[in-house]
């Protein structure tokens, strides 16, 4: 794999893009219309070629008013896509100031789908503030939760899926991350890869 | 009722083949390992579309999974 690494982006060309990377590239063109966002979790690792499949991608979105809401959700709805969730626009508005995830899908369908929540905490705010580029091909690109903080909260949630996620962005990614910066959240997760061979 | 079943070995094998797949996504160019990758990511994406479960049954059963998590870890060290 050959990609280049800074502080805010990571470019990979040549990639020979998946279905599931077609589909995360056309929903955030949309949703990038509407407010700042940054994709988290899952998803990072199978980007950069990790082979499992998911569900879901998720999604962490900035705090919108409503009619940036609605309108976010009437232009889904043209575009082909629907709420997994039976609530309608008001009700989904709802459901993200509750703190509650949000389901989208392409119509006819169920997974893949988005799960978008409205940022909670300062480790969510944190990562939308330092979102990473990615830029694909020299032709699309979205935002990324920092690397440096993925692999703690993979390892922070702790299952067998987490930790082989954690394990596997850090052995692509461990000649380029910020130590300091990564250790950081290692310790206010209170967590350790040490024994997966993950050493900062 | 006997099992036999290794947990750990499981996973510990798990790990290895996940340093050895790693090690060889590095040594590729990109075109090499994500043309292999996405056959794999889209023969799931196109079984997808043969989904059983209802919207509703779905999200029954993701958040019931989340439950389950959620109680195992607690709740987030805000910082």
């Amino acid at each position: 794999m050959k990609f280049k690494y800074t502080k805010n982006s990571i470019s990979i060309d040549n990639k020979v893009l998946s279905k599931l990377d077609e589909f995360v590239i056309d929903f955030l063109g949309l949703l990038d219309k509407y407010c700042n966002y940054v994709v988290i979790s899952g998803y990072l690792p199978i980007l950069f070629g990790r082979t499992r499949g998911t569900e879901d991608v998720d999604v962490f979105i900035e705090h919108v008013d409503k009619k940036i809401f609605v309108s976010f959700y009437n232009d889904l709805t043209k575009n082909n896509y629907y709420f997994l969730n039976p609530e309608d626009e008001n009700g989904l508005y709802e459901m993200l100031i509750e703190n509650l995830g949000i389901r989208t899908a392409i119509n006819d369908t169920i997974i893949p789908n988005i799960e978008m929540k409205f940022t909670k905490d300062d480790i969510d705010r944190f990562t939308l503030k330092n979102h990473v580029k990615i830029l694909l091909n020299k032709k699309f690109s979205f935002f990324i939760s920092p690397i440096e903080v993925e692999i703690p909260y993979k390892l922070y949630l702790g299952s067998e899926k987490d930790i082989e996620d954690a394990l596997y962005l850090w052995d692509i990614f461990k000649k380029n991350l910020d130590k300091k910066l990564m250790n950081r959240f290692m310790n206010e997760l209170n967590v350790s890869g040490e024994q997966y061979g993950i050493k900062i | 009722m006997e099992l036999k079943f290794d947990k750990e070995k499981n996973f510990q094998e798990r790990l290895w083949f996940l340093h050895h797949y790693s090690s060889w996504v590095k040594s590729v160019p990109n075109e090499v390992w994500s043309r292999q990758h996405a056959d794999f990511i889209n023969s799931l994406f196109l079984n997808g579309k043969n989904y059983s479960l209802s919207p509703e049954e779905y999200l029954n059963m993701v958040n019931a999974g989340k439950k389950v998590r959620n109680k195992r870890l607690g709740s987030r060290k805000v910082f």
